[in-house]
């Protein structure tokens, strides 16, 4: 009974029915990709049917490098092993043609090896299977992400519980790395005056390095730790000031979502529990159906303000940077506007695996491109002539 | 912003007169008057492809309209190479394939527009043109297969090869750009699983013949089989809706959006 097992386990039949099954199942799961939401797709993706599928896909891939493993590493011999006994064409030639190799000699005998490490390329490309399942099971146990915000010129310190947002700490990462951050620019482009981004680049200082980052061109930190550009925004620097008050009774930059145009966001502030609804039109413009923005940069930048007291309406005003607004007892002044950028810290210990995974799987099919091992070998005889005896190799016309 | 009048009229031009030199190829039933017509369609669409490239100031790979030119360019020029190479009428299929490509592309948008941000940089550079050459490496599979069929003695298993190798890249250089792009290298989104779904029918393939080498014939029936698969991942993202899927563009914000 073992070796029937062993015998399936290491059958061709048995990877032609996995791969067949493979196929079939990521076409499931592309029509599902269709009709239901990501995260379904994800869940979908993680359960048992899949996780079968790759482990006996990695057994059986296991099971038949083991078994052939000799035939292979035997393949990459420098010797002859096809000929001169196991021939595809032999042909009788005067002299011998042009073959660019340098020949070997065994005896009288002259030949020629082709290919020789196209098994090391089927060996790499079938290890790299393991390490991809490694890269991933790594990853899998491993992933957490943070997410912060900075504004333009701003200083931060972020410390492993400071972040934003955090994914769940998982087995292999508790907590997420300390840093401190300066993002000391913000470039954006938008193409004619629509919200289409043709730039949106920043420089950063991560623990006194800087960055260049873009939202395809993400931080290498380390081969573990990356730091991805992920949104941009606007955030009003406000300031709250009291009648007769030298000083602003509180000042700052709100984190706010009002960005793309027209979205509205409100903030509290300190002292005062009214709600401050903001809407920025970054090109402002008035018309008949009401205000629009005619692009994206901040040419004529205008803030629609409504403010609420509780439950109670009580003023809607459009001012610009620099402007204020009275509130009840207290005025509202928004100074000035600074761009602001989102940012993604990824720990995940198995994306260099994953990435040297490729590097292996790609190497192999290369070395296995230019074909199987061939041989070709010249005997002479006895009237002068040579006799050209092919492997793998088509004959060669004289 | 519209493009000029007369790329729109090259465009139609080449899909008429593509469509009408396959239908003369096929009713004078001759394969080397099929492949000089081939030669004909590959200059326009040559023409077609850097006319747009010149008028729309990008590479003209985004989008349905561009992606059915640059698979057109893509594979008339892998067909011209491997033709040169293995000396066979490989330009026989081509006037039909760029007629299907070019109505496909039409039923789209050909207005020109920047590339957005996700669209820009190297790697995705590399994906897409690993992608386009796949495809070219595809028709020249299907030619070759075509050209078994009809008794031609050409090795369809090296081109197998090439594709495959090519398949492998453009999926693992698209995985390596979505951790660029999203942090993660992969999400089965219905693209990545659909083209996943290909490449293992084309790994199983590899494998049968591997194991216990195929009559050329039978391998060509199924080689057919998959090319065809594999066109089917290619443009069936067309018919996904925008929230499906990151490889189509969220139209309204003109970004790429993790759905």
């Amino acid at each position: 009974m073992l070796t029937r097992l062993y015998d399936l386990l290491t059958s061709w039949k048995l990877s032609v029915a996995l791969t067949l099954t493979g196929a079939l199942y990521f076409l499931f799961l592309a029509i599902w990709g269709a009709r239901s939401p990501s995260h379904v797709v994800q869940t979908i993706s993680q359960m048992s049917p899949y996780i079968l599928f790759y482990v006996l896909l990695l057994l059986n891939t296991l099971m038949c490098v083991l078994r052939r493993l000799k035939l292979l590493t035997g393949l990459m011999s420098g010797s002859l092993i096809y000929l001169p006994d196991n021939i595809d064409w032999a042909l009788t030639v005067q002299e011998l043609p042009p073959i660019r190799r340098k020949p070997r000699r065994s005896g009288e005998s002259i030949y020629w090896i082709r290919h020789r490490y196209a098994s090391l390329g089927t060996l790499l490309l079938h290890l790299s299977l393991f390490v991809l399942a490694a890269g991933f099971s790594l990853s899998h146990f491993s992933r957490m992400e943070g997410s912060f915000t900075a504004g333009q010129g701003q200083k931060l310190t972020l410390k492993p519980g400071h972040y934003e947002r955090t994914t769940t700490p998982l087995p292999l990462t508790r907590k997420l790395p300390s840093l401190d951050v300066t993002l000391t620019d913000i470039r954006t482009e938008f193409w004619e005056n629509r919200l289409l981004f043709t730039r949106f680049t920043v420089d950063i200082d991560i623990n006194g390095k800087t960055h260049h980052a873009a939202i395809n061109d993400p931080i290498y930190l380390s081969p573990f730790l990356t730091v991805r550009l992920t949104s941009f925004g606007y955030a009003p620097q406000y300031m709250v000031l009291l009648d007769g008050m030298p000083v602003p009774l509180e000042e700052g930059a709100a984190r706010m979502n009002i960005f793309p145009p027209g979205q509205r966001d409100y903030l509290v502030t300190q002292h005062f529990p009214h709600r401050i609804y903001l809407t920025l039109y970054p090109d402002y413009v008035e018309t008949a159906s009401g205000p629009i923005s005619i692009s994206m940069k901040l040419k004529n930048p205008r803030f629609v303000i409504e403010v609420y007291r509780g439950k109670v309406f009580l003023i809607k005003k459009t001012i610009g940077p620099g402007e204020a607004i009275p509130i009840e007892e207290f005025i509202f002044s928004v100074v000035q506007i600074l761009p602001t950028a989102e940012f993604t810290v990824v720990r995940d210990l198995g994306i260099p695996f994953i990435f040297l995974s490729f590097i292996l799987s790609l190497s192999g099919l290369l070395m296995r491109l230019p074909g199987r091992r061939s041989e070709l070998m010249a005997v002479p005889s006895e009237s002068g002539d040579w006799q050209l005896l092919g492997k793998n190799i088509p004959e060669i016309r004289t | 912003m519209m493009p000029p009048a007369w790329i729109e009229l090259l465009y139609l031009i080449t899909a008429i007169l593509s469509l009408t030199l396959a239908l003369v190829g096929a009713t004078l039933r001759s394969i080397r008057t099929s492949h000089v017509f081939g030669f004909v369609i590959f200059t326009l669409v040559t023409l077609l492809f850097f006319g747009r490239w010149t008028v729309s100031g990008h590479f003209p790979m985004f989008g349905a309209y561009e992606s059915a030119l640059s698979l057109a360019f893509f594979g008339g020029t892998l067909l011209v190479i491997a033709g040169i190479y293995c000396r066979h009428p490989m330009l026989t299929a081509y006037p039909v394939t760029v007629f299907l490509l070019l109505i496909h592309g039409s039923n789209y948008s050909s207005k020109i527009y920047a590339l957005t941000i996700s669209e820009r940089g190297f790697w995705v550079h590399v994906h897409a043109i690993t992608a386009f050459l796949t495809f070219g490496f595809a028709l020249c599979l299907f030619t070759v297969a075509l050209l078994v069929f009809l008794k031609y003695a050409v090795s369809l298993v090296s081109f197998l090869q090439a594709t495959y190798l090519f398949y492998t890249l453009t999926i693992l250089s698209g995985s390596f750009y979505r951790f660029q792009l999203f942090g993660k290298p992969w999400s089965f989104d219905p693209i990545e699983s659909m083209n996943l779904a290909c490449f293992l029918c084309f790994t199983t393939l590899i494998h049968l013949n591997a194991s216990r080498p195929w009559s050329q014939r039978k391998l060509a029936a199924w080689t057919i089989l998959c090319v065809v698969f594999m066109v089917l991942a290619y443009r069936l993202i067309l018919v996904f809706p925008a929230w499906s899927s990151y490889h189509i563009l969220d139209i309204g914000l003109r970004v790429h959006l993790l759905p």
